[in-house]
């Protein structure tokens, strides 16, 4: 292939006027990745989304189980700066909401009560929560005084903010998705390292225990694990128990590749040179081979991440994936089972909005490491 | 905070009445006279004024729910026959007119029993598609007895009469001449004698001779008249037999030949074999049960008989034999067939389906919180959807397990019959912001005790120990020496280990998985850490036989007059089973005199005498006395800790279904829509073309 | 080509035997069996069965020998065609399946080919129009395509097609044909209600494919004999359709095996929210309940499923390209 030598990243980092040589992988790397835009952008996106997650009690003015019985399927509010009688407030404010059940239709409908006005505070006390289970803290991020409410994604049939929801939802989907990946790449490693690296009758097996799970649909399976996950079990235990399942499935293909690579590593001369030079295996593995291909270990794994997120929500949307009172995207989508939601109270479909997001920004994400990862290939969707 | 809520919604066509009406209505029905009811059918239909009615109910107000209210006269009798009517001329529908059968006036019963249409005479014909919970709605079973609309009064059916003894030991039933199968075989005694002797008291089919006919005898009087002789008195044994009543009819000349008693076991033994099956008793009950492939083989009374199983339904006919006619003398259905659907197993499908319109009735998977979903079908003018009343007295009932396994947990539920702990449980429950939240206002928060429509009812039984008061709930917590030793805001037990308490439930029938979240919430305020897990009907049974469940939840039915004294499920433990949660080793021991199961406190076994009482007392003082002590416990001890009830019950209605009751009342104790003839339901083509009607 | 299908042929044996064993451990995973459930049925009825009869009933299901006994029994069972009775059904495992297999697998094949036909011209066009609004359009769509869940998407297709078209969403016929003989008129109606599902299944993996084919030929186009003959005046149809498409395509077709799983995977789900008669809500049912004979019997035949469609596959691609024969 000509393609390296012509490759307008390496002509580009001469052009800056340092030398061609001195450029570290990294760094040649980081040069790559940051002719896609999109990647860029979906990476920034995920950063923020991941930084929210993590802070989600900070970033959520209520906690997942707060319920305020003046709003059962309520829309979202709208943020104002002009009150009713067209007065500008520096300080924003919603309006409370009113409530009517439709004689005819039993549906609740809100209106905005331009009576009362519930100007937002930043950094103010609000309902007292414990970070990250440590210290216990009132300041959020946001927050209304002690006889208000704000609903900024509407509520939940219970009167549940959806906004705090869709938060706390994020930090155990996308965590999820995290640990998974974390797991896969383990697994994945450690048997198509193995396997790549030893070959022969261990190369076979796994090999073929890669072919077969790769040829299992992954759902029903997936299906039948957790829905054999004991009742009794406690909701981290449920947690980490779908984890392990949906990465027992997942590691396959990344296995692969790790194989692949090593299979083509054992033959080039820096692994052949470490071993003459005495290095056992799993040194050789450790030290010479597995930084070589860190970069697509990284590409694959970030590829691998919303087959998690897409898991978890697909079982728990079924009902046998996790369950209340802990909160992901796929529990918040549970409860929209049925189309008619979309007509009736389409926020609650928010967090499959923020799934369809964050799986877009790993797909782009995950593109555009790959082609940093590999200069041979120009596969960039752009 | 109880805001301005609309109560009662009127129903397109046919206005419902005020709660305030409708009590009035409810004080006149009390005094059961036949008149009142005509004038009342007559207010209702014709001089109620067509705009909305909006009030503001008191609990009180509410509590006289519209039983019934404006249905024809006729449903709460016993029902006339052609002879009484003067009917002589009958027709049957024209889909029959090609076929080879007798005439009409041969296959209907010597003297056909007349059903009153709610609305109109209707039209032969048409397809009726529904799914397989609501399949018997339309399917309906056909007992020799049945249960007034009103759920009060026990009705003949397939019997002309019945009559029990002065002593109260035999009950005798005559059955109406020239009753068919769906075969055209005539309906004898035989029928409720094959069913009794070799099902009931059949060994192997009944290794556990169930308490209700322990001892008791089958007598053929003649071909249409038989007895069942009990040992000690049994004089409500009508009201059992009349809820009970598919399960005392088999299709004798049908079924004798798949029962050792009438046929050689080893070809028996060889068939079971080949038909693939465990045992000859597993073979029969497939052939009994009709969502199989065999349902069509085998006769029966019910206005459908099953013609096909495909793979996607179950496909039924009109019975050319059914015994029913209308005021016309038309044979009863006027729906010539039913698509049962076997395959819409998610209940989100069927709500959606049921709100465009795609089912023709549902019911029995949809719930309150759905109501406003089932409506946008209304407004695009696909469907109707009525509001009835369900008669559960709480839609979610709180069941502790009292026979627990772990001696902690069951002496604080338990509490040596000190009842501190569960009415701390129960004062926790915020119910009128349940009611606002789950029933749009419209339920009543109710404890569990009998239906208000019993003669045995008291409204401060349902209102025991039933106040909103966290702060007494701390208090009662506080005092058992539960407190928070960790600091976590939850309590522990007094001897500082964590006290966890796990809800497992069915998410089915009535909101229970929206209303256990909030209980798990007010609970969590006293500091009481409830965990819930929904499981499967199938799971509950293990578990619950195995009693590993320490609290569940259901619906309180089984509560009417008709019904409790014989199924007190809320009330004693009396037997065990898979919704006998909070006492199986009780309700055990008591089942079979003390053989297996546990010996229950004198407390219980106190309420076990009543309830034999209630049962076997032949005068009404003495019955209402052991049914008052009955329900008094319950309303002191709270077996179970009860939320809202008489909640609103949505049935969607396509909009070419015509004769359904806007305001039934919806529940096992009266078969559902059994007591407001499903069969005289038709099908009106030319109101699905022109939409509204 | 008769060696390489016999070869690929015999290796489908471990493949299943591997699958059979995963899927028997699978289901022995859940505390408790058919038999003591049965029992706990039978209780619930107030009855207590013999001791005799509780051995038999043990017999029955082989739980009175060893596991690998109880293994080699039940893969017997399967494999003459025999997967036992269902207990939450009350019909024989075998009509279940055999009812339900037939719309699987519809829908299943229906959405590989609206993954083709999709997939193969928008993917050309949007490498051949590389970066024109078209190009833009069909990657956005294809990117969105891709992050929705099946289910998400069942929801909104099944809310839009009732609201623009009141279509009957749900099942596979319209009430009148669902149990009409078949007849050319049935096809069309299964075809207007397949429609849907095929599309919500197929339109992850169209995207995939779409996706794959835009880059290789991408790839394909900027290599200097596409330049070379565009120089010489070669015309613009034949210059894609001549070599790069059909090099690009070759990864294409040995994609099918890979997007099959997730194809029976998104058509479980999908089925699942729309209540279609196939295997997939079949499963959930037998799952929830812990009808595990039913369950293991249900696994087997997807994987079956889709492991006889990647062998297809791979022949197909075999019989495209020799060079995979001599591999």
């Amino acid at each position: 292939m000509s393609e390296a030598a012509i490759d307008p990243v390496v002509a580009a980092a001469a052009g800056l006027g340092e030398d061609v040589v001195a450029i570290s992988p990294r760094r040649l790397m980081w040069l790559r990745f940051r002719r896609h835009r999109l990647a860029l952008v979906s990476g920034a996106f995920l950063i923020a989304l991941y930084t929210l997650a993590a802070f989600c009690e900070f970033i959520s003015p209520y906690g997942t189980v707060t319920r305020n019985d003046e709003a059962i399927n309520a829309p979202p509010m709208s943020v104002h700066f002009f009150d009713a009688e067209g007065d500008f407030h520096l300080r924003p404010f919603v309006y409370a909401y009113h409530m009517e059940v439709d004689p005819e239709t039993w549906i609740r409908i809100y209106t905005e009560d331009t009576d009362r006005k519930f100007p937002i505070r930043f950094f103010a006390r609000g309902e007292r929560y414990k970070m990250w289970s440590l210290f216990e803290i009132d300041r959020h991020l946001f927050t209304v005084d002690e006889d208000a409410y704000i609903h900024l994604f509407g509520t939940d049939p219970l009167g549940r903010d959806m906004f705090s929801r869709v938060f706390y939802g994020a930090r155990v989907s996308l965590s999820i998705g995290l640990v998974g990946v974390v797991l896969t790449i383990v697994l994945g490693i450690l048997l198509g390292g193995v396997a790549g690296y030893l070959g022969g009758l261990v190369d076979r097996a796994v090999n073929k225990v890669i072919e077969v799970l790769q040829c299992l649909p992954s759902l029903p399976l997936w299906m039948a694990l957790s829905a054999t996950l004991p009742v009794h079990w406690s909701p981290l235990l449920v947690y980490f128990g779908i984890t392990i399942i949906l990465s027992l499935f997942g590691w396959t293909s990344l296995a692969r590749q790790v194989r692949g690579r090593f299979l083509a590593l054992r033959e080039e001369d820096f692994v052949m040179a470490a071993r003459l030079m005495g290095a056992n295996t799993p040194r050789v593995i450790h030290k010479h081979m597995l930084p070589s291909f860190s970069s697509h270990i990284i590409a694959t794994a970030t590829l691998a991440v919303p087959g998690m997120i897409l898991g978890e929500t697909a079982l728990s949307f079924l009902g046998i994936g996790l369950r209340p009172p802990v909160v992901s995207w796929g529990v918040l989508m549970f409860q929209a089972q049925n189309p008619l939601v979309i007509e009736l109270t389409p926020w609650q479909m928010l967090p499959g909005l923020f799934v369809v997001l964050t799986v877009m920004a790993f797909n782009l994400l995950g593109d555009g490491l790959r082609d940093a990862a590999d200069p041979y290939s120009t596969a960039a969707t752009q | 905070m109880p805001r301005n809520i609309v109560t009662l919604v009127r129903s397109r066509g046919t206005p419902l009445l005020t709660a305030r009406q409708a009590s009035r209505h409810h004080g006149w029905m009390k005094s059961s006279l036949l008149g009142a009811w005509v004038c009342l059918a007559i207010g209702a239909t014709v001089c109620v004024a067509e705009e909305d009615i909006a009030v503001e109910p008191s609990a009180g107000e509410r509590e006289g729910a519209p039983f019934a209210s404006n249905m024809p006269p006729e449903w709460f009798a016993p029902p006339k026959t052609a002879s009484e009517l003067g009917i002589t001329q009958f027709s049957q529908s024209p889909l029959l007119d090609g076929r080879d059968l007798p005439p009409v006036a041969d296959r209907l019963p010597d003297d056909p029993v007349v059903s009153h249409p709610y609305e109109r005479i209707g039209k032969y014909g048409g397809k009726a598609r529904i799914t397989l919970w609501d399949g018997w709605q339309f399917f309906a079973w056909e007992h020799a007895l049945t249960i007034s609309a009103d759920l009060r009064n026990v009705l003949p059916n397939l019997a002309e009469s019945w009559s029990v003894s002065e002593d109260g030991r035999v009950t005798t039933i005559r059955l109406r001449p020239g009753i068919k199968w769906s075969d055209g075989h005539p309906l004898t005694s035989d029928d409720f004698m094959f069913r009794f002797n070799h099902d009931w008291l059949d060994p192997e089919m009944q290794p556990l001779t169930n308490v209700a006919v322990k001892g008791a005898k089958f007598v053929t009087v003649d071909d249409l008249t038989f007895q069942y002789v009990f040992p000690k008195p049994n004089p409500m044994f009508a009201n059992y037999f009349a809820f009970f009543g598919s399960h005392f009819v088999d299709p004798m000349h049908f079924l004798k030949d798949y029962h050792p008693a009438y046929r050689d076991r080893e070809e028996l033994e060889a068939l079971v074999k080949e038909k693939n099956h465990v045992t000859w008793m597993a073979m029969f009950n497939q052939l009994r049960g009709w969502g199989n492939e065999d349902a069509p083989k085998v006769p029966t009374l019910r206005s459908f008989r099953p013609v096909e199983r495909t793979p996607t339904k179950l496909r039924l006919e009109r019975n050319p034999y059914y015994f029913k006619i209308d005021p016309d003398g038309n044979q009863l259905p006027y729906i010539d067939a039913v698509d049962v659907i076997v395959v819409l197993e998610n209940s989100q499908m069927i709500t959606f389906q049921a709100a465009t319109g795609q089912l023709d009735f549902t019911g029995h998977t949809l719930d309150t919180p759905n109501i406003p979903l089932l409506k946008l079908g209304e407004r695009k003018g696909v469907n109707r959807v009525h509001i009835w009343r369900r008669l559960h007295v709480a839609d979610v009932a709180i069941q502790p397990n009292y026979n627990f396994d772990d001696l902690k947990y069951r002496d604080l539920v338990w509490g040596k019959g000190e009842r501190r702990f569960i009415r701390a449980l129960s004062h926790a429950i915020d119910r009128d912001q349940m009611n606002e939240v789950i029933y749009f206002g419209q339920g009543t928060p109710s404890q569990v005790t009998a239906h208000p429509s019993s003669r045995w009812y008291e409204k401060r039984f349902s209102q025991a120990h039933i106040r909103y008061d966290p702060d007494y709930s701390r208090e009662l917590l506080d005092e058992l020496g539960l407190f928070d030793v960790d600091g976590d805001g939850l309590r522990e037990y007094a001897d500082g280990s964590r006290l966890i308490i796990t809800l497992e439930f069915i998410d089915f029938e009535t909101p229970k998985g929206i209303s256990l979240e909030l209980v798990r919430d007010y609970w969590r305020e006293v500091g009481i850490d409830l965990r819930l897990k929904t499981i499967e009907r199938r799971l509950q049974t293990e578990r619950a036989q195995a009693n590993k469940m320490q609290m569940t939840a259901w619906h309180a039915d089984k509560v009417t007059d008709i019904l409790f004294p014989h199924w007190p499920d809320w009330f004693y433990p009396h037997r065990s089973g898979w919704d006998m949660t909070m006492w199986n080793h009780w309700g055990r021991y008591h089942q079979t005199g003390g053989e297996i199961g546990e010996e229950p406190p004198e407390l219980i076994r106190n309420l076990q005498y009543w309830g034999g009482e209630l049962l076997s007392a032949t005068d009404e003082a003495r019955r209402a006395k052991a049914a008052k002590t009955l329900l008094e416990a319950h309303a002191e001890h709270l077996w179970a800790i009860g939320t809202v009830g008489n909640a609103p019950h949505p049935i969607a209605v396509s909009s070419r279904l015509r004769n359904v009751v806007p305001n039934g009342i919806w529940g096992a104790d009266n078969r559902w829509t059994t007591p407001y003839h499903p069969a005289t339901w038709y099908i009106d083509e030319a109101a699905e073309q022109g939409g509204e009607n | 080509m008769r060696s390489y299908v016999v070869s690929r042929l015999l290796g489908l044996i471990p493949t299943l035997a591997i699958i059979s064993v995963i899927i028997f451990a699978v289901i022995q995973l859940p505390e408790g069996d058919v038999v003591s459930s049965t029992l706990d049925r039978l209780a619930a009825q107030g009855i207590a069965p013999t001791e005799e009869y509780v051995q038999n009933l043990r017999a029955q299901y082989n739980l009175d020998k060893p596991m690998l006994q109880q293994y080699a029994l039940w893969a017997y069972n399967f494999l003459t065609g025999d997967m036992g009775y269902s207990y939450v059904f009350e019909r024989p495992v075998n009509d279940l399946v055999w009812e339900r297999l037939g719309f699987t697998l519809s829908i299943t094949v229906s959405a590989l080919l609206f993954t083709w036909i999709v997939a193969l011209p928008i993917g050309i066009y949007s490498a051949v129009r590389q970066y024109s609004i078209g190009d833009y359009v069909m990657t956005t769509i294809a990117l969105v395509g891709l992050a929705t869940p099946p289910f998400l998407l069942a929801l909104i297709f099944m809310h839009l097609g009732f609201e623009w078209f009141g279509v009957s969403t749900g099942g596979l016929f319209s009430p009148e044909f669902e149990d009409a003989a078949w007849s050319w008129a049935r096809v069309v109606d299964m075809l207007a209600h397949l429609w849907l599902p095929m599309v919500i299944v197929g339109l992850g993996s169209a995207a995939f494919t779409m996706r794959i084919l835009r880059a290789n030929l991408l790839d394909e186009l900027n290599k200097p004999y596409v330049v070379t003959a565009r120089a010489k005046g070669v015309g613009p149809v034949k210059l894609v359709l001549k070599y790069p498409v059909r090099i690009a395509i070759n990864p294409f077709i040995s994609n099918i095996g890979l997007m099959l799983p997730a194809l029976v995977s998104g058509e479980a789900l999908v089925s699942l929210v729309m209540g279609l008669p196939t295997i997939g809500p079949l499963l959930l049912q037998s799952l929830l309940n812990q009808d595990m004979f039913l369950a293991g019997s249900l696994l087997m035949w997807l994987a079956i499923l889709t492991v006889v469609g990647i062998l297809l596959s791979d022949l197909l691609l075999a019989w495209v390209d020799p060079r995979i024969r001599f591999e």
